[in-house]
């Protein structure tokens, strides 16, 4: 099962897709992916903050920044890939800068999709600030848009974040 | 009337195109620059990035309103879509902040006014009216 969680900032996504990643896997293992480098003081402290949440659910933790397809039967049977904002800027912006990766890495999504039971993936909300940017931020919008779009399609269930309210937008049953 | 709104890169076009039955050719798009005033008489199916027409009225201190209410006077069963730009911070810039809210309240009327008002998010279409 494919599951797309998406919102705004703060809005209760990673909270809601540890419920559906526990919910899922049940007495199985989980696999938490996580894509944020920890390169800065903001980032430490989501990525403690996040650890803090998780402690007790029985995640195992993969770290891996880009190429998520090579973790293809690597994982628990059930991961939470947190998060595809985070992992569109380290494909885009990690190696010198790449203006279109959204087929690249729909493609790894769907490598990775096909050797597990569940994927949820959690994505950020970036779409409706009215700011018009410079290109390479477009660019990163765009990508990040198109990718959200195409997983939707493949997605069994989508839902938006609304105040930590999971509003069901395609399928689901929900927890 | 039917209205489209979502983020960018949400689908909106494509949307009306698989959903709605608009041919990419009965597209006016206003994401090349394009002025309404140089569209306004002719027999109009659907605008897209109504959002950067009133962006460029703003910017060159004209009323958007008078055209769009032409325009969807002559051509009841219009399709327009739109750009939700509302939900970052207030710019500083006060024509910036100008265009964000024009943008708001344009689009609370047309919705008023439509038949149909369909929010897309990630390709998905809802229809909230």
């Amino acid at each position: 099962m494919i599951i797309l969680v998406c919102g705004g900032a703060s809005c209760g996504k990673s909270e809601y897709a540890e419920r559906l990643a526990l919910d899922l896997s049940g007495a199985g293992e989980r696999t938490y992916l996580a894509t944020m480098e920890s390169d800065s003081e903001a980032a430490k402290k989501r990525i403690a903050d996040h650890k803090r949440r998780r402690a007790g659910k029985g995640f195992d933790l993969c770290e891996q920044k880009t190429d998520i397809g090579l973790l293809a039967g690597k994982t628990s049977p059930t991961v939470l890939l947190e998060c595809l904002s985070t992992l569109v800027a380290n494909e885009m912006f990690d190696n010198g800068f790449c203006p279109e990766i959204f087929d690249k890495v729909f493609e790894d999504i769907k490598q990775l999709a096909d050797s597990c039971d569940n994927i949820i993936i959690v994505s950020n909300d970036v779409f409706s600030d009215g700011c018009i940017y410079e290109e390479m931020t477009e660019d990163y919008i765009r990508n990040l848009g198109e990718l959200m779009q195409m997983i939707a399609q493949i997605a069994d269930a989508v839902y938006e974040m609304r105040c930590g309210i999971p509003v069901c937008i395609k399928g689901g049953s929900g927890v | 009337m039917k209205v489209i709104t979502g983020g960018a890169y949400q689908g909106k076009t494509q949307y009306a195109i698989s959903k709605l039955g608009i041919k990419e050719c009965d597209i006016v798009s206003f994401g090349d620059g394009k002025r309404l005033s140089d569209i306004c008489d002719s027999d109009i199916k659907c605008i897209s990035g109504l959002h950067l027409f009133i962006r460029d009225c703003i910017f060159n201190d004209a009323d958007p309103d008078p055209l769009i209410e032409r325009i969807t006077g002559i051509n009841p069963d219009i399709v327009i879509i739109c750009d939700e730009v509302g939900s970052g911070i207030i710019p500083l810039d006060k024509k910036e902040n100008l265009y964000r809210e024009t943008v708001g309240r344009i689009m609370c009327r047309l919705s008023g006014k439509a038949d149909e008002v369909i929010r897309v998010v990630c390709g998905i279409g809802m229809k909230i009216k």
